[in-house]
């Protein structure tokens, strides 16, 4: 039943999406094409972050140095080695991730208990690291990053117009949101949502505590990895800035906003948030910076389920006038 | 619980649908929009193209637009800042005089906000749904990268780059207005070697621009019997600079050729300085504003611009004096390294071709912009060289001064670029 009712919702998205987009080519632009485009992309670095913090309670404020991997990977095998099959890419993108993401999971999970500061620091990190090592490595291309990265073909076929790389983005993200819907609704869900909850006692109850989460944090960066990859092929460019702090803390925030524990929330908030974005920013570029600062802060001090607890709030609200309780209402969600 | 999560489940599914709802309204709102302003595009393409043949006298009076794409946040907001009101400055002025082809023009401005993911957003708003004409901007060679293939290739539109960079950019629709290496470096190194000073050491941050410069003085100090010293690459947000300092000391060379980038610049030249380094230090990063942050140990040091406050030049003079009272904010900052001088000019190298082809199309500016030529612009004239992509440019040997002040040392009069040839 929660399965069902879960894989309806996504089915509802996908479906609606997919409906609505013929509309956005006619009556859109190759600008409003591609920022859907980025928005399905960057959804699947926030499933990743999302399925790592939000289900698992490992705070990765690192989670864009797999995205970053796999956008240069991707890169450098569509550019330098002429590969412009989009299976191949993205294995080739994924793959990298994944290798990249256990060795570090191994490294920060097994022989030893790690607080969630201590995963955010070390991550955090790792970030600020990875974007250096890009930003001094000249073999790819140093600050500069790779440009001109060829569009990707399947079986032969040029994927090279807006609308198209759509629809290789919204099959990627249908695809992995469907895995991450079966894998959180799975006994492993149940698993990874009981170490979130409580590491100890799961651990008692006789589950491989270090394996499931570097498993989890191998498959996470396995995912972000592939949401770089196809980035680097829809946009054509790959730069440092792309494995540092700046994106990590993003996906976070979308996260947040969106309300952790959610696969909808965090999309939301990524959607709202990129859409508003770029017209907030020209309009007003020095206030609003500082204006999504203040949301996160009243995000997390009125509303810290994020957005998906907004009617929940108000319905505890209502009731709670109706019965003139006087209890504080943040008593009562939790 | 798995009853309670259920209905939580079912509720999701439903308040997913009712967002989603709000979602596509948000988007029907941009979209209609956007309908609007393409139907009218629509209309007036048809109307120009029956009319054309009919009515040549029939004048088209809607505004020519111009992208300006720069870093009005982050690392380099003050660049940018100081970018925008050049860009505004220019345009004004080109306004006052009657527009181009006799319509106004009109800036969109966009902030890339020192990140070139962010860039290649804004790139492609600016030419796909502005639909602008033109697009000049961009502070570091990143942003460059990852927006020309968006603006010149997959956008057709024409694309200014208004920086002095490492060169070898010869993509079609892509217009280089500042100097190239060869541009800043042989007239100062030739003229170093000419005096017997023949022992070079070479530093800069470790990224393309030090590294493709660097790579130019070596070739002409080897190419004159000179001999390089010493070649030292440092991180980019290098703050600690005392063991390159030493390096250098110990290095006793007739000349430091260095392109260390801020906030390291001040502290490396003041050890460099105060350590009794004897021999030259020449750079292509000096200039009246970064001379203000080195303080006074700015005294001696060699740099070649496309433009000094001092040039003597009064049409240059008049014009910053201009701006200076229009913009009292960004006065100080109407520099060489801050690019204003290729801003200005790179806009009216562009409208040169726009009044050459007789219309704003790619395909045709791509033809006259090949040769525009300008000689009233700040810092000297300065023409495209035929099928280089890049502009001959009146270059200036400048010696600074402890006050930040820069004496001319020698006019070097037009030096041409050697790039895609």
């Amino acid at each position: 039943m929660v399965i069902k009712g879960r894989n309806a919702a996504a089915i509802a998205i996908i479906v609606a999406i997919a409906a609505a987009s013929p509309f956005i080519f006619i009556f859109g632009n190759d600008y409003i094409t591609g920022t859907l485009t980025r928005i399905l992309i960057l959804g699947l670095l926030v499933l990743s972050v999302e399925l790592a913090w939000g289900q698992t309670g490992m705070f990765t404020l690192g989670q864009a140095v797999f995205f970053g991997v796999g956008a240069y990977s991707a890169a450098v095998v569509a550019k330098d080695y002429g590969i412009t099959d989009v299976i191949a890419i993205l294995s080739v993108a994924g793959f990298a991730g994944l290798i990249i993401g256990l060795l570090i999971g191994a490294f920060l999970f097994t022989g030893r208990r790690v607080s969630e500061l201590y995963v955010a620091l070390f991550t955090l990190a790792l970030a600020y690291a990875a974007q250096r090592l890009a930003t001094s490595w000249s073999a790819i291309g140093a600050a500069n990053g790779i440009p001109g990265i060829p569009f990707p073909t399947l079986f032969g076929l040029k994927l090279d117009s807006g609308p198209i790389l759509f629809y290789l983005a919204l099959v990627v993200f249908a695809i992995f949101f469907f895995i991450c819907l079966w894998v959180v609704n799975s006994q492993f869900g149940l698993t990874m949502n009981a170490i979130r909850d409580d590491e100890e006692r799961a651990e008692f109850f006789g589950y491989r505590r270090q394996t499931i989460q570097v498993l989890v944090f191998t498959g996470t960066a396995g995912l972000a990895a592939v949401g770089g990859g196809l980035f680097a092929i829809t946009e054509g460019f790959v730069s440092p800035s792309l494995l540092g702090i700046a994106l990590s803390t993003s996906a976070v925030l979308w996260v947040v906003l969106g309300g952790k524990g959610t696969f909808l929330g965090p999309l939301l908030a990524l959607a709202i948030l990129q859409i508003l974005d770029r017209r907030m920013q020209d309009a007003f570029p020095q206030f609003w910076p500082i204006a999504i600062g203040g949301l996160l802060l009243i995000t997390i001090v009125f509303l810290p389920k994020g957005i998906m607890s907004i009617p929940q709030v108000l319905r505890e609200r209502k009731s709670q006038r109706v019965l003139r309780h006087s209890a504080p209402i943040r008593e009562d969600i939790q | 619980m798995k009853r309670k999560s259920m209905t939580v489940g079912s509720r999701g599914a439903l308040r997913s649908v009712a967002l989603l709802a709000t979602v596509g309204l948000v988007l029907a709102g941009c979209s209609s929009s956007d309908t609007a302003s393409e139907t009218e595009a629509e209309a007036t393409a048809t109307q120009s193209e029956t009319t054309e043949a009919a009515a040549e006298e029939e004048v088209d009076t809607s505004p020519i637009k111009v992208g300006v794409l720069t870093d009005l946040t982050g690392a380099f907001g003050i660049v940018g800042q100081s970018n925008q009101a050049v860009a505004q400055f220019t345009i004004d002025e080109i306004n006052a005089n009657g527009g181009i082809l006799g319509r106004p023009v009109e800036l969109v401005i966009v902030d890339s906000a020192s990140d070139p993911a962010v860039g290649a957003q804004v790139a492609s708003k600016l030419v796909n749904e502005d639909q602008v004409d033109v697009v000049i901007g961009g502070v570091a060679s990143n942003m460059r990268e990852a927006i020309k293939d968006i603006i010149a290739t997959r956008g057709n539109t024409p694309y200014i780059w208004p920086a002095s960079y490492e060169g070898n950019e010869c993509t079609p629709n892509v217009w280089n207005v500042g100097a190239v290496p060869n541009q800043q470096v042989d007239p100062v190194v030739n003229r170093l070697l000419a005096e017997g000073k023949k022992t070079f050491f070479l530093t800069g941050n470790d990224y393309l621009y030090p590294r493709s410069v660097l790579a130019q003085v070596r070739k002409v100090v080897e190419a004159g019997g000179g001999e390089v010293v010493g070649e030292e690459y440092v991180p980019l947000d290098i703050t600690d600079t005392s063991t390159l300092v030493s390096k250098v000391l110990a290095s006793n060379a007739d000349v430091l050729f260095e392109i260390i980038v801020l906030p390291a610049t001040a502290p490396f030249i003041q050890g460099v300085v105060d350590g009794g380094f004897e021999g030259e230090i020449v750079g292509t990063l000096f200039d009246e504003a970064i001379n203000g942050i080195i303080g006074t140990q700015a005294d001696g040091l060699l740099g070649i611009q496309d433009y000094f406050a001092t040039i003597d030049d009064t049409f240059s003079r008049d014009k910053v004096a201009e701006f200076a009272a229009a913009y009292p904010d960004e006065a100080g900052l109407f520099s060489a390294t801050f690019n204003a001088p290729a801003w200005y000019r790179g806009l009216y190298l562009w409208k040169t071709a726009v009044e050459a082809a007789g219309t704003t199309d790619a395909a045709e500016v791509e033809k006259t912009m090949d040769s525009a030529s300008y000689d009233a612009l700040i810092g000297g004239p300065a023409s495209m060289v035929p099928g280089t992509r890049h502009a001959q440019l009146t270059m200036y040997l400048g010696q600074m001064n402890a006050d930040g002040s820069v004496t001319i040392i020698e006019s070097l009069g037009s030096v041409v670029p050697e790039q895609c040839g």
